[in-house]
């Protein structure tokens, strides 16, 4: 990223300022790589700290914004937000239930599309089964046929005993 | 749509719904939402040209940000840039 070599600089400071309990926030999180640039600019500019004193210590010492886990936000300017969380919070958990939920929907679709497609692969094969067990039934009929036409004769009679024996 | 062979696919989406937090990271939650702020709902768009049709011709309802992937400064520079203000706005001066 352009001219990060500045920041850089900062994240080692606010490692050393709180070992451990601070991270960029933009390396918490997953996105599509084609968006990593409107990440960068919404979440690349904050700390989050695992708790006030981090961020206090982070805010104050390197001059970053941060943000401790119970949703305190430190300013460098000087300015302190926090006590309730704003309205309409937990977005972002729905959001991960969403994406969740897309995922298994695009799991399942693709599940039915290889059903599908296996389906039509047997389609062919349960078709011809279906023609010759048809056409087994025939010849069955044709065989009991015939023998019920030989039956009363005596030279079948005679043959059959021959093969027998 | 603001025109019928609009390309959808150009449209990125909220910056909430590009967002996922990995299972280890969830307690975070609230504090990237934070971090985030009102850029939580920005939309994300390949580039300043999709924006324009969206705001002129896309009859949105509701007041929007957008983010053109193409035209946006990452946070190294805004944050570079407040640090130096000073010093830059010297040097423009002299020039």
């Amino acid at each position: 990223m352009q001219g990060s070599s500045l920041f850089e600089k900062k994240l080692a400071q606010v490692e050393q300022l709180a070992p451990g309990k601070a991270n960029l926030a933009l390396s918490l999180i997953g996105y599509p790589d084609e968006v990593a640039r409107a990440m960068a600019f919404v979440f690349g500019d904050t700390i989050i700290c695992e708790d006030a004193e981090a961020a206090n210590a982070v805010t104050f010492g390197a001059k970053v914004r941060s943000v401790t886990l119970n949703g305190d936000l430190y300013d460098p300017s000087g300015t302190l937000s926090g006590g309730a969380a704003p309205s309409g919070s937990g977005t972002l958990l729905k959001v991960q239930e969403l994406l969740e939920a897309e995922r298994r929907l695009r799991e399942a679709q693709s599940h039915l599309h290889d059903l599908e497609r296996a389906d039509t692969a047997n389609r062919e094969k349960r078709e011809s089964w279906k023609r010759l067990a048809r056409e087994l039934d025939i010849k069955r009929h044709e065989v009991s046929l015939l023998e019920q036409q030989t039956e009363g004769s005596s030279v079948a009679r005679v043959s059959t005993v021959d093969v027998v024996f | 749509m603001p025109h019928p062979n609009f390309d959808r696919t150009k449209v990125k989406g909220l910056v909430a719904n590009l967002t996922s937090i990995p299972p280890q990271h969830q307690n975070k939650s609230q504090a990237l939402e934070i971090t985030a702020g009102g850029k939580l709902y920005n939309v994300v768009v390949e580039d300043e040209k999709i924006g324009k049709d969206l705001l002129q011709n896309g009859k949105l309802k509701k007041r929007v940000t957008i983010i053109p992937l193409n035209k946006i400064n990452s946070f190294a520079i805004s944050a570079q840039v407040r640090l130096l203000s000073s010093a830059t706005c010297a040097g423009i001066l002299t020039l």
